[in-house]
């Protein structure tokens, strides 16, 4: 399998897609340096600051982008385009080729997006340790990398239209219906990177929908359902379907 | 369009059976067993939703090269595609030394595919994607095998370049290099000589009739007839996705020469050159179009002789000549209208089916 982790890396390395999220992400970087060095730093509360900028920006909207992007393009381009078919036509497990596409991916989404999480939260607070909003920031931005990027991923393998349906997901379902209906927080990935940093931040008014417990248990179970469900799906290939 | 040449001279030799352990005495029913390395189709059906793509197929296909011969979208590549399991068979059984093909991913230790799309990764050299291919097989030197795949189809001047600046015949090639190197007993190609030159044409060919001659089973799509009669040995004509005639090229070939041939003529006096004509044996229909003579005759090499006599005769003058129905399409569709059920033009084999 270090042969396909080698290409999908090299395939994600070479992806316009991919460098274009990535230069994305330095938007909250540079809002945190002009917030460090502007008026308002004296006059905010930095810690709320840090964690609505982060959440809002970073985990609502640039992470699950970076993360569709690098989950589309680690294998449903390759099904797109026929290339796919390379890796398909060995003696190869179909769900293991799944998985290490998947997470080749998900380690660049947590490459990119965990140290501009920890920069962002960093500059606007000023201190590492400050209530924990750092390392609660940067837990969040983990799990979110590794959960978004592998049901992308896997997603890919279901559908052809694999980023409108995770466009739809991130600012329908967990974007507008999450925010509704408290019951879904069950089913939405941000709640589960929220009920992760809840076990880091200390500030009283932070409060995540879910237990710490049942998010890591629910992003456990979206991963490993994921893989499952797309394992299947490429076990079952059909040339010409799609490719 | 293509051209076929009149049946004067000796008549094409016919070629004995590649597989004697599976030729039978006339009457006697085909043998059960297949040889290691083949491919089974067993009433082989594919549809997509309401369309039929493939039509209940049969066929043995034994070490050698066998062509699928067939119009653009007759169902060849459906059936290749379901020969190396990407794609489930609607109904009947394709199997690969004896295994159903579909969802069996430890065929490919014995399977190659070169799928017709060119789409390689643009960003490797063509070592690293043959060592890659090497790797994924789990050879135990994945850098020498590489290497004689590469030189097999000799692309070692070029394997250090990066595959994104190749033109489509050295894609073609590093597709099958990389389908070559774990040294399958089937190899199974889409259309491969689409994009090559004559050079690489020629080149590839030979290597393809190297490896059928030494044992395995080549299967191979195309649409040109030329491609099929340098290469296969065997030939599936296949047309709306039915194995219209399988057979040796030359039967085939012969099978398509003996159809009736259509004519157009344009001369100073159509009428005279009619006259001269129906009374000939080997014309069946003479017809006006505007200022043109359609004619149809029965006999390719009689005609194509005669004509210059009849018109030589007649006192006419021959503006314009040219066969009325030689594309291939009109070759197949004679096929298909000839034959209901699909025929085996093997010599010293019955009738399939």
């Amino acid at each position: 399998m270090k042969v396909v982790a080698s290409i999908t890396a090299r395939l994600l390395l070479g992806s316009k897609r991919a460098a274009a999220v990535a230069i994305v992400l330095l938007i909250p970087v540079a809002i945190a340096i002009v917030f460090r060095f502007s008026d308002e730093y004296h006059r905010t509360n930095r810690g709320d600051f840090a964690i609505d900028l982060t959440s809002t920006l970073i985990l609502a909207l640039l992470l699950p982008l970076v993360a569709l992007v690098l989950g589309t393009t680690a294998i449903g381009t390759e099904i797109e385009d026929g290339t796919v078919v390379f890796l398909l036509s060995k003696p190869v497990s179909r769900p293991a080729l799944l998985a290490t596409k998947a997470f080749v991916a998900a380690l660049a989404t947590v490459i990119l997006a965990v140290p501009t999480t920890v920069a962002t939260a960093w500059i606007i607070t000023g201190s590492a340790g400050d209530g924990g909003i750092v390392a609660g920031l940067g837990l969040a931005a983990l799990v979110a990398s590794v959960v978004y990027t592998v049901l992308f991923a896997a997603l890919s393998t279901v559908t052809g239209r694999a980023l409108i349906a995770g466009l739809i997901y991130v600012f329908v379902w967990e974007g507008v219906l999450a925010n509704l209906f408290s019951g879904l927080a069950w089913l939405s990935v941000r709640q589960y990177a929220l009920g992760v940093a809840d076990a880091a931040i200390s500030l009283t008014w932070f409060s995540a929908d879910l237990s710490t417990t049942s998010a890591v248990v629910m992003a456990l179970i979206a991963v490993a359902g994921a893989l499952w469900i797309g394992g299947r799906k490429l076990a079952a290939f059909e040339i010409g379907e799609r490719a | 369009m293509t051209a076929l040449p009149p049946p004067s001279g000796p008549p094409p030799p016919v070629l004995p059976p590649r597989a004697p352990a599976t030729a039978a005495a006339p009457g006697t029913p085909l043998p059960a067993p297949a040889p290691a390395g083949a491919v089974s189709l067993r009433g082989v059906s594919k549809w997509y939703g309401d369309v039929v793509a493939v039509n209940d197929v049969s066929f043995e296909f034994r070490p050698g090269v066998t062509g699928l011969l067939g119009p653009n979208g007759a169902g060849k590549s459906t059936l290749l595609h379901m020969m190396a399991g990407m794609l489930t068979p609607s109904n009947g059984d394709v199997l690969i030394r004896g295994e159903a093909a579909w969802r069996n991913i430890e065929m490919f230790r014995h399977v190659g595919l070169v799928p017709e799309r060119e789409s390689v990764y643009p960003f490797l050299t063509l070592r690293e994607y043959v060592v890659a291919s090497a790797k994924l097989h789990e050879l135990p030197d994945p850098e020498a095998a590489a290497a004689a795949a590469i030189e097999q189809v000799e692309m070692t001047a070029a394997m250090g370049r990066r595959m994104g600046g190749y033109s489509k015949g050295m894609r073609q090639r590093a597709k099958i290099a990389a389908a070559l190197v774990h040294q399958p007993d089937v190899l199974i190609l889409d259309e491969p000589f689409n994009g090559t030159d004559p050079r690489q044409r020629l080149q590839l060919t030979e290597m393809l009739k190297g490896l059928g001659a030494g044992g395995k089973t080549i299967v191979f799509s195309s649409h040109i007839l030329e491609d099929v009669e340098t290469l296969a040995d065997e030939v599936c004509v296949v047309i709306n996705g039915r194995l219209a005639a399988s057979g040796p090229y030359r039967e085939i070939r012969r099978l398509m020469t003996d159809r009736p041939h259509a004519f157009t003529i344009r001369s100073s006096d159509n009428r005279r050159v009619a006259a001269a004509l129906v009374g000939r044996p080997d014309i069946t229909s003479v017809a006006f179009t505007g200022d043109r003579l359609q004619v149809q005759t029965s006999d390719f090499g009689e005609f194509t002789q005669a004509i210059a006599q009849v018109l030589l005769d007649s006192g006419t003058d021959l503006h314009d000549l040219e066969p009325a129905d030689d594309s291939l399409e009109t070759v197949f569709s004679y096929l298909v209208n000839t034959q209901r059920t699909p025929r085996d033009l093997t010599p010293g084999r019955t009738t399939r089916r």
